[in-house]
């Protein structure tokens, strides 16, 4: 048992430098952090849930129910990748698999591993929601103590139910491993569904909520839905009246029972999968027949532009962290435009509209600009290659710009063209045009500050990496940026002329970019100098 | 053909010199070894020629060309095989190659023409078309190498090359040296190994604490029957090797 603690406890210190460094001093911080997360995370499901139970929602064992049963259903998600990314997928499998300890030790190790992550993912999620929900219906001492247990068994099942789906997931991720292409379209596919859904139940519980003769009704039949679905859920609809009826307490034992029965044969089933797959995980793997292709003439800069272009799209992983917001933009942007039209009642209110269509443009684009502030850092140890090159800086520092710059203008153009079926022509010109030219600036500044201090000793030499310092950096600068642009609109949304906000945005965004694009060029070559590795 | 004129390099705003005042001509077809301990300044030295570092004092001329002033004039007379042998690994060998071309303005057949014997003396044919992540760490260094050769340079710079290869890829890439020097070109190289600068070099030199100990031609050595290695322990100290 020593031995699986030391094993559990040497991942933990991989993942966090929390017990590495245990003093009251430092774990005081993080204590802190837990806890204003907690608060804020139940200030804000109190206000959402003051708001529906002010109309008249009722709490009661259906709902709690039901309740229990959301908390799972996002347990199991985050069980899953969890799993996936401890037992199969873990960086540290290679290490661990040379260490003089036994294959049951090791398991065991990665399992309570899990456990600890899920008991941590799940204890964010139901401590606010379920403080909330009990001091909102007003339930008794039984259910706060029945809370404090459940924390501990609640991840036990999801747990249990993603080992099972981790195995043919991570056969579908086998496959798509060596189809960068298909695997590609299908994690955006994914999460244009996701948000299809997220947007569709948003709106569809927006449309009602607005029109306040409807509030009521719907409640009710809210309620009504909750009593009809609410018992009929297995498990949980029990677990429930536990929770509120010291009663039922013999609820509990044969739960805990049913989870520690599960868990046994989960621990007999994955063992096998998991030190056949984790062992594939670090094995290469190369293709028999590869293409062959002949030397192509190209000028420096396309060269260049394909390199980077081919070096990110290769990764799935990095198209995702690069460009997700880039490819979603039109989509997201023509959903929040559908839902926000959906709420609105007065010409006020389009205006303001107008001005929050403008914002999320221009935060998304700010997001799509991730990839310039690792513009350096991705090249890892590759950076030797910029500086030893026959190639001058500023050049470089264009491909540099226009690979991030031509995706960011191409998902505008798109997004316009989708918005311009909901607003007029001229608002969407206009805000585009305003957009594109802070989108410069913002790539500009994101490549500058990565420039200013880059991680490209730390980064691998795959050609590129994802570590950087500027990304949060530049990710806040953005959000400030678009947040701007779009609160200045929205601000003079009740001025006559609607064209003036348009106008202000655009001069002031044109302004940061030449102020942006000027301060980059111009320090450059100090700044490519001064980076030593 | 390089011209290394009292170079001086210090690392930000460390008070001590990495390399101080060195000073070292090397001439057309000619191999030059660049020994010295751990931490002497031989790949501080090697990167401030080929660009990598900037340096404070002194300058460094290629072909006549100065590295500082002329920078990119200078870097395309220079090939470069780094000591951490990165190469973008998601490109395939061909794909890296082909790159690497392109920036140095080489037209494709004469890639082509450059590339072939290599991939055959280096084994790496068979990989070429592959992502160069699939391939081992003497796999990268051979198409590092390939890469570097790819413009004819008429400096071949190579930083600590012949760790981690086999024999029989260390044979092949002490006679490419041999060629590209014969050639007319001039080969520098840093190393540990005393026995390959004594048999491929023509002449070397050693660095101490980034100062220049001595030049020393191979040829004469040996006719005087002197050993590199007792030279080298001598300048060096038996302790601080």
């Amino acid at each position: 048992m020593k031995t699986v603690l030391s094993l559990l406890k040497l991942q933990m210190d991989n993942k966090s430098d929390l017990l590495k460094t245990a003093t009251p001093r430092t774990m005081l911080p993080a204590v802190a952090r837990v806890l204003v997360i907690l608060i804020l995370s139940y200030l804000g499901v109190s206000f959402g849930l003051s708001k529906i139970f002010s109309l008249g929602l009722l709490g009661n064992r259906e709902l709690l129910s039901l309740v229990l049963l959301a908390t799972q259903i996002i347990s199991l998600i985050f069980a899953v990748g969890n799993i996936i990314n401890t037992m199969y997928m873990s960086r540290d499998n290679e290490l661990l698999f040379c260490l003089p300890v036994t294959p049951n030790q090791l398991f065991i190790s990665k399992l309570l591993m899990i456990y600890v992550n899920e008991l941590w993912v799940n204890a964010m999620i139901s401590i606010p929601l379920f403080v909330t929900l009990g001091s909102f219906s007003k339930f008794g001492i039984t259910y706060y103590i029945s809370t404090i247990l459940l924390l501990l068994i609640l991840p036990i099942l999801p747990i249990v139910l993603a080992a099972f789906l981790s195995i043919p997931i991570m056969g579908v991720i086998k496959f798509l491993k060596s189809h960068s292409l298909l695997s590609i379209i299908a994690i955006f596919s994914l999460v244009a569904a996701c948000l299809w859904l997220y947007i569709s139940l948003i709106g569809s519980i927006a449309a009602d909520f607005n029109i306040a003769d409807k509030q009521y009704e719907t409640v009710r039949a809210l309620n009504e839905s909750i009593l009809t679905i609410g018992k009929k859920i297995p498990i949980y609809y029990p677990i429930a009246g536990a929770m509120l009826s010291f009663g039922l307490w013999y609820y509990y034992p044969i739960f805990i029972a049913g989870c520690a029965l599960l868990s046994v044969l989960t621990v007999l089933f994955t063992r096998y999968f998991f030190f056949k797959t984790a062992t594939a995980t670090f094995e290469n793997t190369v293709k028999s027949d590869p293409k062959e292709k002949t030397f192509k003439k190209r000028g420096i800069i396309p060269s260049l532009l394909l390199k980077e272009i081919l070096c990110v799209f290769r990764s799935p992983a990095d198209v995702f962290e690069y460009f997700l917001f880039t490819i979603l933009m039109p989509f997201i942007v023509f959903s929040y435009d559908k839902l926000l039209m959906s709420i609105t009642v007065n010409q006020a209110g389009v205006n303001m509209i107008s001005g929050a269509h403008v914002m999320v443009v221009a935060i998304l684009a700010m997001l799509s600009n991730i990839s310039s502030a690792s513009a350096i850092s991705r090249d890892g140890g590759n950076f030797h290659t910029s500086k030893t090159i026959p190639v001058d800086y500023y050049t470089q520092m264009l491909v540099k710009f226009l690979f991030n710059g031509i995706f960011t203008l191409a998902a505008l153009t798109v997004t316009a063209v989708v918005s311009a079926f909901i607003y007029p022509l001229w608002q969407i010109l206009l805000g585009t045009l305003a957009v594109i030219f802070a989108a410069i600036g913002h790539i500009a500044f994101s490549i500058d500050t990565d420039i200013k201090n880059p991680t490209v000793y730390n980064g691998g030499n795959e050609g590129s990496s994802t570590v950087s310092k500027s990304t949060p950096i530049s990710l806040i600068y953005g959000l400030v940026v678009g947040f701007a642009m779009g609160l200045t609109v929205i601000l003079m949304s009740s001025l006559e002329n609607a064209v003036i906000p348009y106008i202000i945005i655009i001069a002031a965004a044109f302004v940061f970019m030449i102020y942006r694009v000027y301060t980059l060029i111009l320090r450059i070559n100090l700044r490519y100098d001064k980076i030593e590795m | 053909m390089l011209e290394i004129k009292n170079l001086t390099k210090r690392y930000g705003d460390s008070a001590t010199n990495a390399v101080e005042d060195l000073s070292v001509t090397l001439k057309p077809g000619e191999i030059f070894g660049f020994l010295g301990p751990n931490g002497a300044g031989k790949s501080t030295t090697i990167k401030s020629l080929v660009g990598i570092y900037p340096f404070q004092e002194g300058d460094i001329l290629v072909d006549g060309v100065s590295i500082k002033t002329d920078p990119l004039a200078a870097k395309r007379m220079i090939g470069y095989v780094s000591d951490n042998h990165a190469v973008f690994e998601r490109l395939t060998g061909c794909e890296y190659v082909n790159h690497i071309a392109n920036l140095y303005g080489v037209a494709p057949e004469d890639a082509k023409a450059r590339t072939e014997p290599l991939l055959d003396a280096f084994k790496l044919r068979a990989a070429f078309h592959r992502p160069i992540k699939s391939y081992s760490h003497g796999m990268k260094q051979k198409i590092s190498v390939i890469a570097a050769l790819v413009h004819n340079p008429k400096l071949w710079v190579l930083d600590e090359p012949l760790t981690g290869l086999d024999p029989q890829s260390t044979y092949q890439l002490k006679k490419v040296m041999r060629q590209h020097a014969e050639a007319g070109n001039t080969v520098f190289f840093s190393t540990h190994i005393l026995d390959v600068v004594e048999n491929l070099c023509d002449r070397c030199c050693i660095i101490k604490e980034g100062k220049l100990q001595g030049v020393y031609d191979l040829a004469e050595l040996k006719a005087s029957g002197e050993s590199l290695e007792e030279i080298f322990v001598s300048v060096i100290g038996e302790e601080d090797q």
